[in-house]
């Protein structure tokens, strides 16, 4: 018997075998057939059937886990957590758990093994258990070489023993289990998949008795290695030094992490504290065996599942508590061990994930956006490009609306256009006649220079005074002929002018006052004082009150020669406001046409287009007024129009 | 046209024009009265001279041819010569038929102008001629006495001497007496004189005897040319 056996060491190396092949594991206290019943369920059903079975034994069932390690070791706590958990899950409570630590690293001294089997003999004499769980290989070395001394009898399942160590122990029927394999390599195999470009390889681990043997493990498998990379082992360095040899690697180097529960200053660490310190001073990728490891801001590695394996074991000793024999289960490798990585360190180191193996588990993945919100993202994309679709067929139809208005007016522009064209060539009888007046004076005044020129001796006073006379008529003729032009003018825009309506109705008189003499009407205005601004185009202004007025001769024409009249007047409405109406004499409206007469084509003359009224209010309203009719009290109608009172001139 | 000048009256509702024609006119020799609307003549009608009114168609309150309704009315017989911006056919023909010397359109020329005043004024002085004739043959009658007067009557009818005796109950030689006095007193030799005079001072008209009126007005038209020497 081993003094001071270590419990890395009870792992790995050959272990003192021989009582183990000597004891069997007794099943006497179970009825054969049931047993062979149970099997068959086990083999043919889930673990179901084999908690029904468990069920059908009297009473609880009684199962040690002997733990190699006491808690310090993530790795044998984990799977026998797993274990007991697994076992409890699946026997539906109908298990007593017993777990005991042998924990003979820290207390290595001579004897200690003896009297920790003396301890547990004593201990569990009254209730042996059915199946003890060996987690770790010291646990079930010491449990085979001191079977008879402990009296267990009950069948062995292990688990965290390498086939080298179950090989040292030798063959026993009563012992099955998972074997774990360490194997260094495979995590240096992916690191190599990893970083193609990698020189050199730094195996880090503690300064524990532990540690160095982990350590010596490593450099017997990376041996072969040597030649290709630059191997260095940064092996129980006090932990500052350890960070800044870790900061000065160059990218390129392959950083192993093993384990380390001291380090090079003496101090007990936390290995996971150490991993995570390692991983974040590294200027490398960090790469560890273990699964603990993963998280703690190391790459990844080949690794078991300690969970799993606890599982993997714990279902052994479920189908042994079934009925199973041990000898017909032979030990096998966990089927938990695969490259795992973190997801965050590839992303960190900027390591393809398409060089993993196809077996490799990726932890810790960060969803991307996409992959998180992928369905609030599309739809956020589709409300997007409907929204875009709709702002441009928008703009779309905006162009071409505003082309369409551009058109428009152009069209309405010559309409209007077209209709003063018609008012000029009506009045242009009017206005001939308006015209020849001066015509026929300038001709008359000529005709008495002739005389005064003749005559002995010529009156040459007389001749400068008509002359005088006649530049006046000429005057007065090219008035008349410009304000008749005026009237023929194109315009092109609704243009926004400062201008007086009084003076624009003085104006448009020159026009219509022939006009109304023709037809005997009587014509008066009646203005305010002060001028009256808004902002319109001159020419449509006056074709607005050429219309009006003329639609009111028009109305006046049954009338007995020389009754007629036709007022224009202006007012104020409302300071905001400059009101113009033509009232006349006429025949009036009916009262149910006061507002179709505005509609185009509406007319009741014989010889009426229907756009005089229609064009006056669309000129209106184009400039922000209003326009109406309504029959006068006394007879006749009365046409009013507002305009906006421009502010640019204050009363 | 002699002595002193004709008066034109002239009647426009166009500033420039008026003053137009007052500077040709006056320049022709024509004493020139302007008025700018028909109601304006009609209040200030001028006297009984030579004058011959200028009148336009077409104006504000009254216009041309109601003017000429309202002169003729009013027994104004003043000559017009109608002077307008666009004439028409109804409206010359109205004018003329009522009496308008003439229908002249703007802008006119100086010879036809003057030659329609011309025309006019001169008509204006026949008409006057004759009314002075006329009133002289008034005058000659008042100076009848009533007896006379009942000869001549009867004689201008046709009347034999014994029928009149008869009817006015005196003796044949008395009524020719009167007879021969009547003669004297208008100046005239013959009984058929006597009844163009008579034609002339209406006596006439509305007489028993109408029957013989037409032939007597002829008569009268063609005596008329003597009657003015």
């Amino acid at each position: 018997m081993r003094t001071l056996p270590s419990i890395a060491d009870s792992w790995f190396l050959p272990v003192w075998r021989g009582i183990v092949t000597a004891s069997t594991p007794s099943r006497s206290h179970i009825p054969a057939p049931l047993v062979f019943v149970v099997f068959v369920s086990v083999i043919s059903f889930s673990a179901l059937s084999a908690t029904d079975v468990v069920h059908a034994q009297s009473g609880p069932r009684r199962v040690l886990v002997l733990h190699t390690h006491t808690t310090q070791v993530p790795a044998s706590v984990i799977a026998g957590e797993s274990a007991k958990k697994r076992l409890t899950e699946r026997a539906q409570g109908q298990i007593e758990l017993y777990t005991e630590f042998l924990d003979f690293e820290r207390f290595a001294t001579d004897g200690q093994e003896a009297r920790m089997t003396r301890y547990l003999a004593e201990r569990y004499r009254d209730r042996e258990p059915e199946v003890i769980l060996a987690i770790g290989p010291s646990s079930l070395r010491f449990v085979v070489q001191n079977r008879r001394n402990l009296g267990f009898e009950a069948p062995i399942v292990f688990c965290l023993t390498s086939r080298a160590r179950l090989a040292a122990i030798g063959p026993d029927p009563a012992v099955t289990g998972i074997i774990s394999e360490f194997d260094l390599t495979k995590t240096l195999s992916l690191a190599q998949r990893l970083q193609s470009d990698a020189r050199s390889i730094v195996v880090v681990s503690g300064a524990s008795e532990f540690d160095r043997q982990w350590a010596q493990i490593a450099r017997r498998q990376l041996a072969p290695y040597e030649q290709t990379f630059d191997t260095r082992y940064f092996e129980g360095l006090g932990h500052d030094d350890l960070m800044r040899a870790l900061k000065s690697l160059s990218r390129d180097t392959i950083v192993i992490m093993l384990t380390a529960y001291r380090d090079g200053d003496g101090r007990f660490v936390i290995p996971a504290e150490v991993v995570t310190d390692v991983a974040r001073a590294s200027s490398a990728p960090v790469y560890s065996p273990y699964e603990t490891h993963l998280g703690s801001g190391v790459v990844g590695g080949h690794t078991d599942s300690f969970e799993r394996i606890g599982d993997e074991a714990a279902d052994l000793a479920l189908s042994i508590l079934a009925g199973a024999a041990p000898s017909t289960i032979s030990p096998r490798p966990t089927s938990s061990d695969r490259v795992r990585v973190d997801w965050r360190q590839l992303q960190r180191w900027g390591l393809n994930e398409n060089r993993l193996p196809e077996t490799a588990e990726v932890r810790f993945r960060e969803l991307s956006l996409w992959e998180r919100y992928r369905w609030p993202i599309v739809a956020m994309i589709v409300v997007v490009l409907a929204q875009a679709a709709a702002l441009a067929w928008m703009l779309f139809e905006r162009n071409r609306r505003r082309l369409a208005q551009a058109a428009l007016q152009q069209r309405l522009l010559e309409v209007i256009h077209l209709n003063r064209t018609a008012t000029a060539s009506a009045l242009s009888a009017s206005v001939a006649h308006e015209l020849n007046q001066p015509l026929a004076a300038i001709q008359s005044y000529a005709e008495a220079a002739e005389i005064y020129l003749k005559s002995t001796p010529p009156n040459l006073d007389r001749v400068e005074e008509i002359l005088g006379n006649i530049r006046e008529d000429d005057k007065r003729a090219a008035d008349i002929i410009s304000h008749f032009r005026g009237l023929l003018k194109r315009s092109d825009a609704f243009e926004l002018r400062e201008l007086d309506v009084n003076e624009v109705i003085r104006t448009t008189r020159r026009i219509l006052d022939p006009e109304a003499l023709k037809r005997g009407v009587t014509l008066s205005t009646h203005q305010t004082e002060t001028s009256l601004s808004v902002r319109a185009d001159q020419v449509h202004l006056q074709q607005v009150i050429l219309n009006l007025a003329v639609n009111g001769l028009d109305a006046m024409q049954n009338c007995p020669a020389g009754t007629g009249r036709m007022s224009i007047q202006t007012a104020v409405v409302g300071e905001a406001e400059v009101e113009v109406s033509i009232a006349d004499t006429g025949t009036g409206i009916p009262a149910d046409k006061l507002n179709a007469i505005f509609d185009t084509f509406y007319t009741t003359k014989r010889l009426g287009t229907g756009l005089g009224l229609s064009i006056a209010r669309t000129i209106v309203e184009t400039y922000g007024g209003r326009i109406w009719a309504e029959n006068r009290p006394g007879g006749g109608a009365a046409f009013r129009f507002t305009l906006p009172r421009s502010r640019g001139i204050s009363a | 046209m002699t002595g002193t000048p004709a008066s034109i009256l002239v009647v426009d509702d166009d500033p420039s024009f008026r003053a137009a024609m007052r500077a040709l006119l006056t320049a022709c020799g024509y004493r020139v009265a302007l008025y700018e609307s028909a109601r304006q003549l009609l209040e200030a009608l001028p006297g009984n001279e030579p004058a011959c009114i200028l009148l336009d168609v077409q104006m504000a309150g009254l216009s041309g041819p109601q003017l000429q309704d309202r002169l003729a009315e009013t027994g104004c017989r003043l000559p017009i010569v109608f002077i307008t911006g666009h004439g028409d056919i109804p409206t010359t023909v109205q004018t003329i038929k009522a009496g308008a010397e003439d229908f002249l359109t703007k802008p006119v020329q100086k010879e036809k102008l003057l030659a329609a005043i011309g025309r006019a004024l001169a008509r204006q002085v026949a008409m006057r001629k004759q009314d002075d004739r006329i009133a002289a043959l008034h005058t000659l009658f008042s100076q009848l006495t009533s007896r006379e007067r009942e000869v001549f009557a009867l004689l201008v009818r046709g009347k034999p001497h014994k029928q009149i005796a008869y009817a006015l109950a005196v003796s044949e030689r008395t009524i020719k007496v009167h007879r021969h006095n009547v003669l004297q007193k208008f100046h005239v030799q013959s009984l058929a004189e006597l009844a163009v005079i008579a034609e002339r001072l209406g006596l006439l008209r509305g007489s028993p005897a109408a029957n013989d009126s037409d032939s007597s007005g002829n008569r009268a038209t063609t005596i008329a040319p003597t009657l003015q020497q």
